[in-house]
């Protein structure tokens, strides 16, 4: 057994792993990353349209703006399930954070007095999100990523991680796979971090990269001990390009793109007076879908869509501003969009709930593990996230993580029964992995991933009710029971993209079953959450925080409620001028 | 929008497993039905989940952003996200860029080189300036363009597969070297001067090694103006050593 000590491991080289790798570093700490990938194919290098911080650069656009708008505008978004201390404390942090990436190298676009720009970005009061034309996150992850070379901080790549090592409530490492050798390998930690991302690929329909398979999140759920938060909140953004759900980002809109339905019409002012196209993207989502109910759709060889304009922006601001967009609608759908509108539709984008921490991402139910980015629930973004607010949240957590798992690491030493609990979870996975390469395969985790995924999509979409959701629950279940008669056809450990995917499906189908199980249990509206059965907001029950639990031998979690952490601002209207959507026909 | 092709394609894949002493390189051939919208990318998942589990290869954002999923189609270096079969012949061979470190079938390994490549080049900022967090560095648009230009390199490797002197020189930079030294160069928040690049550019392995024949340009995903890039630096360099200015 080859076993690795460092004092932090980070499990992820995205933007939130590599900037708390870089923080405790910085601390003192010798630090390893984990990383599927080479570190800056993460799919942070993805985000397109910004980054939210109240730099106030823009004169008259961005006038009067502080942390304290930033925070009002991030509530409002979250529709009031975000814990409004976190809020604080990284919205107040924001231009910090965001002045330190322009300083390690981030090419942001500027102002004419040569600060850094910010555009218009939905459910925003002022221009906030700065940016890098439309490859912000691409720009983000490549000044971290300088930074980790520049202090020779340890990555590993091609590596797979699949359990965690506890010692009692002790998180003390995890095992990994080596995905070129096929070798197990254990990391032997003070503290570890998960940063591993989002859930994405549970959904047919994503935005998402295709290793977006909520490994953290089940790594954490896997334990026992660990509840994961509000995993029910998902986000659909309206433009992901029909047909090969590739985002084009919300910063189209924000420069003045337009969504207009069959008959051409700009639809959005019929459902959210005040914002339009800017409304938050649950109201945009919903919109839309409505639109397609309605039969106000466009038809199309794979469903119904509406239209993205942005003919009337100008080449120039096109070909500048909007550069990528420009080139995947040319390259992946063969549409120019100097000159012709775009097909899209809502998809999957972003998983709002994860590993639930507290404020120092701490994880909840252990000791001596942390989690930041898109796989953690700290919660910033309650049941919708701001568009910009994640890149944000990524560097903000990525710097809080790494300095609580640091400084924490300082007081930790391996205790003597360690190596055993070391010994006894490798045993556990290398049964785990021989016994899949010892069965033949009855089901293949792909079919089972399709089918769950195609569900997700159909019954756990923008629009739920508790019909569908029960179904798609039974369905669920029976998909994870045939689950357990996988088996590998493909006989090596290493470089077999079949083991990798059996080593994950069966995390993949429970979070389906948190999903959709948390779904079910909320019977109200909130945000991306939207019950058709329970079509308003209900405070009076529903101002609280799901926090789901593995239950021992049961593919059903135990659901708990937490409430919310409300300091500044009570629930009320978030201000878009927004109708109910119609009921359905 | 939707382009109907009714036709069966034909996938030549190469497949090799250097760590297995067993295994003799060779090509699989499989048949599968031409859809609109169809890449080689797709063509590759629905081999590796439905015909052959055994097939490897990378795959991450399949947007043309990330640069893992860079092989050669027929013959030609090119992201296998971005390739779609409409622009295509019946017959695709699809094999690893020959360039770098093969992992197995049509997977290579592309971090080692790009990160040697960049602590070669130290390809950060180099600045005696204190951060400060009220105010960032200012810099003119006009000034943040070309830099900005020049860091939409996603890292595919496909300019050092195309590049002739890259297959015989190991040591030599390429353009996605020189592009990036060229990114730190003109970045006006880096302090370093042309000559602290030196040791780097001023020889074989660098601006002196290119020969011109322009292969990085024809086939970089990102549209990259490499050549433009690399003749200011070669530009400058020369200048630097005929004049000494
Ligand atoms: C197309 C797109 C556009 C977006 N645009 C914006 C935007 O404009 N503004 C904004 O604020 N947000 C945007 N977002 C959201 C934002 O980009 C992501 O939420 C954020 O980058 C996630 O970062 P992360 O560091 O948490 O995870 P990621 O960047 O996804 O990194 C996850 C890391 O974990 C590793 N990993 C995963 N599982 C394992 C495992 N089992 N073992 C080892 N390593 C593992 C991966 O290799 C990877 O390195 C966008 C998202 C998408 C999909
Ligand atoms: S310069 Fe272009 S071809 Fe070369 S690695 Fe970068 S993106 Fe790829
Ligand atoms: S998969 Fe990212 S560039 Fe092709």
């Amino acid at each position: 057994m080859r076993i690795l000590k460092y004092d932090v491991v980070v499990i992820g080289a995205g933007l939130a792993g590599e900037r708390a790798a870089v923080e405790a570093h910085r601390n003192g700490c010798s630090v390893a990353i984990l990383s599927l990938v080479q570190p800056r194919q993460s799919h942070s290098n993805a985000a397109q349209g910004g980054v939210q911080c109240s730099l106030d650069n823009m004169g008259e656009h961005s006038a009067g703006d502080d942390w304290k708008l930033h925070f009002d505008d991030t509530i409002r978004g979250s529709d009031w399930g975000a814990d409004q201390d976190v809020v604080e404390r990284v919205t107040s942090a924001a231009p910090r954070l965001i002045r330190e990436l322009e300083y390690w190298g981030c090419p942001f676009n500027r102002t004419e007095e040569g600060k850094i720009a910010q555009r218009n970005f939905g459910g925003t009061s002022v221009w906030r999100a700065a940016f890098a034309a439309d490859f912000t996150g691409h720009a983000l992850l490549y000044a971290i990523d300088q930074e980790v070379m520049r202090h020779e901080i340890k990555i590993f790549w091609r590596v797979q991680v699949i359990s965690l090592i506890l010692n009692g409530a002790k998180v003390i490492g995890c095992i990994a796979l080596d995905l070129r050798s096929g070798d197990l390998v254990a990391f032997h930690a003070k503290s570890t971090i998960i940063a591993s991302g989002g859930t994405g690929k549970l959904f047919s329909e994503s935005t998402n990269a295709i290793n977006c398979r909520g490994d953290g999140q089940s790594l954490a759920y896997n334990t026992g001990r660990i509840p994961l938060g509000n995993m029910e909140a998902i986000q659909f953004h309206p433009t992901g390009m029909y047909p090969v759900w590739i985002l084009l980002t919300e910063g189209c809109r924000g420069d003045g793109g337009v969504l207009r339905n069959a008959q051409h019409h700009e639809f959005m002012w019929d459902y959210a007076a005040k914002m339009g196209n800017l409304a938050s993207r649950d109201v945009v989502s919903r919109a839309m879908m409505s639109e397609i109910r309605a039969g106000r759709g466009v038809e199309g060889p794979f469903g119904p869509h509406v239209w993205l304009d942005l003919t009337h922006l100008g080449a120039e601001k096109i070909k500048t501003r909007l550069r990528d967009v420009h080139d995947i609608a040319r390259d992946f759908a063969g549409i120019d969009v100097i000159t012709e509108m775009a097909p899209v539709k809502p998809v999957q984008h972003y998983t709002m709930g994860g590993i639930r921490t507290d404020i120092d991402c701490r994880v909840r139910g252990v000791e001596g593990l942390y989690a930041s980015g898109e796989c953690a629930c700290w919660d910033m973004h309650g049941f919708n996230r701001l568009g910009g607010n994640s890149l944000l949240e990524t560097i903000a957590a990525g710097f809080y993580s790494g300095t609580t798992a640091s400084t924490e690491a300082g007081g930790r030493s391996a205790s003597e029964t360690d190596q055993k609990a070391i010994q006894d979870e490798y045993n556990i996975q290398v049964e785990r992995i021989d016994t899949l390469i010892a069965t033949d395969p009855k089901e293949t985790s792909f079919a089972l991933h399709d089918e769950m995924a195609l569900l997700m999509t159909e019954q756990v979409g923008i629009f739920r009710t508790g019909e569908l959701l029960k179904d798609a629950v039974n369905r669920l279940l029976d998909i994870r029971e045939r689950s357990n008669n996988l088996g590998l056809s493909c006989k090596s450990c290493g470089r077999s993209l079949e083991l990798e995917m059996a080593l994950r499906i069966h995390g993949m189908i429970d979070l389906a079953l948190i999903i959709s199980e948390g779904a079910l249990a909320r019977k109200e509206s909130r945000g991306a959450h939207y019950r058709e059965d329970f079509p308003n907001r209900d405070d009076e029950h529903w101002l609280k925080r799901t926090l789901a639990h593995k239950r021992n031998g049961e593919y059903l979690p135990r659901l708990e409620y937490e409430d919310v952490v409300i300091t500044h601002l009570p629930p009320g209207d978030r201000g878009y001028g927004e109708k109910p959507p119609p009921a359905a026909k | 929008m939707a382009d109907n092709h009714k036709r069966t394609l034909t996938f030549k894949i190469f497949r090799h497993d250097p760590d297995n002493p067993d295994s003799v390189p060779h090509y699989d051939t499989f048949k599968l039905d031409d859809r609109p919208f169809f890449s080689i990318y797709l063509a590759m998942e629905e081999i590796q989940q439905k015909h052959d589990p055994s097939l490897y290869y990378d795959i991450c954002c399949r947007s043309n952003v990330c640069g893992s999923c860079a092989v050669n189609v027929n013959g030609q270096p090119c992201l296998a996200c971005k390739s779609q079969t409409k622009d295509l012949p019946d017959t695709i061979t699809i094999e690893p860029l020959r360039y770098f470190d093969h992992i197995k079938d049509v997977a290579v390994d592309k971090g080692r080189w790009f990160r040697d490549m960049i602590m070669r080049l130290e390809g950060w900022i180099h600045t005696s300036k204190p951060f400060n967090e009220k105010l960032e560095n200012l810099q003119k648009a006009d000034d943040q363009l070309p830099v900005y230009e020049a860091e939409r390199c996603i890292e595919c490797g496909i300019c050092i597969e195309a590049c002739a002197i890259a297959h015989l020189n190991p040591n030599y930079l390429g353009s996605a070297g020189m592009n990036r030294a060229y990114r730190f160069l003109i970045d006006t928040r880096d302090e370093r001067s042309l000559d602290e690049f030196a040791e780097q550019l001023f020889t074989g392995d660098g601006v002196f090694g290119c020969e011109a024949m322009l292969g990085c340009r024809n086939f970089c995903p990102k549209e990259i103006p490499l050549p433009y890039h690399f003749g200011i630096l070669r530009r400058r360099i020369l200048k630097r050593v005929l004049t000494g200015k």
